[in-house]
């Protein structure tokens, strides 16, 4: 790029900027050669979108705003495009590419998928639609140490808890913000509360009395297994808002694969990979 | 407790913590009265912890701020995932990322907001064309008839080719004599209905007005309590003319409107306060206005929440306006605007950050008659890749070309070629931070947006940790030793985001703090109050107590514990241990100078132990060298919406 840094070089960019600026803001004294027409339905489509955003119609001097402002749009869009400003423009393309998928996805709205397809869907995908073994569970937090003292008292404790008397579960454990009860809670929901593999360390504990200690990434617990629900299929009614959005992405990203596929037979592609 | 950079698989569509869902005791934006807690307090529990509990007992995680291919910056920097693969990603599932890398969250979130960019969004009425026009058509009838006929994709790619073959019917696309298109505003809102699941997981309709003035960042993100029917009646504001206005009186005008014409409810998150060059918290006068009595109301009133934490960096405090503050130099981002073509001045920086605010706030309230600057807290990630990243271990990027590579350690987030001002943002210095964190009484629209109304809420910088934080005037040390906090905690005072009652004659007020360390992250090094306040002299103040430290630590006389907690991490593998901090914590702390003839506010920073940063994964995973100067090391935590004391004139 050396011939940049001629002078004659400069002299003449300089000059054809200076003439393209010039003609560009230079008062015009020839007749225009194109025409805009503002009709009616494009000034109704502005008040339409000025009353979709404000929730009332535009006064005069806002419906004016308007229509200069859309005027302006229009005259630097027709100028852009002379100066073809739209060409590998990544946000347009982008918009382009987006438009095409909308009018994928408005086609394929017209056709919704028929309860048919929707249960084979189901029917295939079973394991989406199943709900895993929940529990109902109590659980007392002792605290993070664990030493011969605390096992003894610990011990007394699941004797007390499964004692006739019942005592006030409030006076007992270490004080903090994990719950003292979960209801048909998923195995992924008591993770998410005691840490990871909790719900492992609870297989096995006998239903309806407290056992323990058990550990969680916070301590040590006792723990006391109210109901066990067992993992059951849901029903294609329950979940078939779940279905039909399943089905109708997995659907949309065929759909738009093949369209791609499609238009790859229309087109030779050549890709000349740099040189390596 | 080893942390390895594997991404752990749960189950999907499991969200919601498994505690009964009861009607609500707080649900709208007011608090709870005095007397009907006075008469909690006096009554004697039942045996049954649970029976009459109505408070909100479940804390939800989400993300407020998600940007999808829909926003054109997210579109331009390569991000192909729309809406609908932000949702699917936040519920849990594993998706294929804009880079092409399979991607699937530790944990899934409780609730989502796709918040495209207004601009652009296409704001002409919808124009795609009903069953009518298409069937006038001779050409559309048949192809109608085509894809009505047919069962699956097949026959409608078929449908779809015929149309492109030149026989296209123009009527499906454009009406006589109208330009327009199928508004994205409208997919992402079908898109937030498609995911929606009360009760599993909630995802909201929003959009963010990114109005900014000469570079200067006042974006805002709007949340909608409500639905399609109500939402798809209104276009969302632009920023600039003829229909729009980068001034935020102009947003909330839009807002006011929204409600008066739908009788639905939207709120506001500012963010990036850091950004702004001065222009976020005003105190004087804004877009050429003093401020007024109108100005600080309307402001308290739509703008409800700060979002404090996000990847472009965190906006709690910063060391020159809290030069006592050791942890207030976290993950900042003070160069200059939003887009570097104006340098940052150390007088800016009060209009920025939200402590400051907070304090400025009150300083307002007590010269105008309301505090503009009384908001509640939240991080969110302002993601642009629709993948709601802000875990160290399995950070995503905020923008397409900053997935996981082996360049992104040394790539420039915003070049100092492309700034006037020579500035740069590298990429190491995009922070893994943003969690919304909200107590409700269960995952659905209304009652997560309810409790960011009435902003009992807090911010993280994507830990998950557990807070709780009461203010009243009758907390007692004991109090911290009761097995239901939360219970203890709305009888005797009122939740993060609430209001303190009158001072009764003698008495300080007491905070009921307590916190639990992320099941699956790191120890807690200390929980904080920081409280502000207005001295007798009209100027602002700060201090930060130290109310509860790990590992035996002694709190001094002056409030602060001066010994460090310490550090096990290991950056070149990645990984750190438990053997410090504490996994929970629970105190009672009294304002120890209260006054009460002055306003101020109290919130709680939590502080985790020291875990590696992003930069520690990426460079332990590809093997690349970082830059000089690039942290490697981070200290999570949360910080919880104030409670606010203000005296009775």
């Amino acid at each position: 790029m050396r011939f940049l840094g001629e002078p004659l070089v400069q002299f003449l960019v300089l000059g054809g900027v200076l003439f393209a600026a010039y003609s560009l803001f230079a008062p015009v004294d020839k007749a225009p050669t194109e025409r805009i027409i503002i009709d009616r339905s494009v000034i109704d489509s502005l008040e339409a979108a000025f009353q979709a955003t404000w929730q009332r119609a535009p006064t005069e001097i806002e419906r004016r705003g308007l229509i200069d402002g859309h005027v302006a749009e229009e005259l630097l869009y027709r100028e852009a495009q002379k100066l073809d400003l739209d060409q590998d423009d990544v946000v347009i393309r982008r918009r382009m590419r987006q438009k095409m998928q909308f009018l994928l996805q408005d086609t394929l709205a017209l056709a919704p998928p028929g309860e048919e397809a929707l249960r084979a869907f189901y029917e295939a995908k079973q394991e989406r639609y199943r709900e895993p073994e929940r529990l109902s569970f109590h659980q007392l937090f002792l605290g993070s140490s664990q030493g011969p003292e605390e096992t003894v008292r610990w011990d007394a404790m699941v004797v007390q808890l499964n004692g006739a008397e019942r005592p006030n579960l409030e006076q007992l454990g270490t004080p903090n913000l994990l719950p003292l009860r979960m209801e048909a809670a998923r195995p992924a929901e008591i993770d998410r509360v005691f840490g990871a593999e909790f719900i492992k360390r609870l297989e096995g504990l006998e239903p309806g009395r407290w056992s323990g200690p058990v550990s969680s990434s916070y301590g040590w617990h006792l723990v006391r297994i109210d109901t066990v629900i067992p993992s059951a299929l849901l029903p294609f009614d329950k979940v078939r808002a779940q279905v039909e959005r399943d089905f109708t992405y997995q659907r949309q990203q065929e759909a738009e694969a093949a369209m791609i596929e499609r238009l790859k037979q229309q087109y030779e592609i050549v890709i000349e990979e740099a040189e390596r | 407790m080893k942390n390895t950079p594997v991404v752990i698989a749960v189950m999907a569509g499991a969200l919601a913590v498994g505690m009964t869902a009861v009607p609500v005791f707080a649900q709208d934006a007011g608090q709870p009265n005095a007397a009907a807690l006075a008469k909690l307090a006096n009554k004697k529990p039942g045996y049954s912890p649970y029976a009459g509990r109505n408070y909100p007992t479940r804390m939800f995680w989400g993300d407020t701020h998600v940007h999808t291919s829909t926003s054109f910056d997210a579109g331009a920097f390569g991000s192909t995932l729309g809406p609908r693969d932000a949702y699917r990603f936040a519920r849990g599932e594993e998706v294929i990322s804009n880079t092409g890398q399979p991607v699937k969250m530790a944990r899934p979130l409780d609730f989502l907001a796709v918040t495209d960019h207004s601009d652009n969004m296409g704001f002409f009425p919808d124009l795609v064309a009903g069953k009518q026009t298409i069937l006038a058509n001779p050409t559309g009838r048949k192809w109608y008839d085509m894809v009505k006929a047919g069962k699956g994709a097949d026959v409608g790619i078929e449908a779809f080719f015929a149309l492109f073959q030149g026989t296209y019917p123009k009527e499906l696309m454009y009406n006589p004599g109208t330009r327009g298109f199928r508004r994205t505003w409208d997919d992402n809102i079908a898109a937030a209905e498609q995911y929606n699941d009360p009760g599993r997981f909630t995802a909201f309709i929003g959009y963010e007005w990114s109005a900014s003035v000469k570079g200067n960042n006042l974006h805002r993100n709007v949340i909608f309590r409500d639905g399609a029917a109500k939402a798809s009646q209104v276009e969302p504001i632009v920023t600039n003319p003829p229909i729009g206005n980068p001034d935020p009186a102009f947003l909330w005008k839009w807002m006011e409107a929204y409600e008066k014409k739908t009788g639905g409810s939207v709120l506001a998150i500012a963010h990036n306060g850091n950004l702004s060059n001065g222009m976020m918290f005003p105190m004087i006068e804004t877009f050429d206005k003093q401020l007024d009595r109108d100005y600080v109301e309307t402001r308290a009133r739509w703008e409800r929440l700060i979002e404090v934490t996000q990847t472009k960096g965190t906006g709690e405090a910063h060391p020159y306006l809290s030069p006592n503050d050791e942890f207030a130099a976290f993950e900042l981002w003070d160069k200059g605007n939003l887009d570097l073509t104006a340098a940052k001045k150390e007088e800016m920086l009060q209009r920025e950050y939200a402590r400051e605010a907070l304090k400025n706030g009150l300083k307002l309230d007590q010269q105008l008659g309301a505090n503009p600057y009384k908001f509640g807290m939240i991080g969110s990630t302002d993601t642009h890749t629709a993948l709601s990243s802000a875990e160290d271990d399995n950070f995503f990027g905020k923008m397409a070309t900053a997935e996981p590579s082996a360049e992104r350690l040394t790539n420039a987030f915003l070049s100092s070629k492309t700034t006037k001002t020579g500035l740069a943002y590298m990429d190491w210095e995009v922070s893994a931070s943003g969690r919304a964190a909200v107590w409700a009484t269960e995952n659905t629209r209304e009652a997560i947006w309810d409790a960011m109304e009435r902003k009992e809420t807090y911010a993280t910088t994507g830990t998950r940790m557990i807070v709780r934080f009461f203010g009243g005037f009758d907390f007692e040390p004991g109090d911290a030793n009761n097995r239901m906090p939360a219970r203890i905690g709305y009888t005797k005072g009122v939740p993060m985001g609430g209001d303190l009652p009158n001072a009764p004659n003698g008495k300080s007020p007491t905070f009921l703090v307590a916190a639990l360390k992320d099941p699956i992250g790191a120890n807690l090094d200390r929980i904080q109050v920081i409280k502000g306040w207005v001295g007798k002299d009209g100027k602002t103040q700060e201090r930060i107590y130290d109310v509860a430290v790990s590992d035996g630590r002694e709190i001094d006389a002056d409030g602060r514990c001066n010994t460090s907690v310490g550090s096990t991490v290991d950056v070149a593998n990645a990984t750190w241990t438990n053997t410090i901090g504490a996994g929970e914590m629970i105190t009672v702390w009294k304002d120890p100078d209260f006054d009460p003839a002055l306003r101020a506010f109290y919130y709680v920073r939590v502080i985790e132990i020291p875990t590696p940063r992003w930069t520690a994964y990426d460079a332990k995973y590809y093997g690349t060298k970082p830059l000089p100067d690039t942290p490697m090391v981070v200290t999570e935590r949360a910080y919880t919406s104030p409670i606010w004391y203000t005296p009775e004139d």
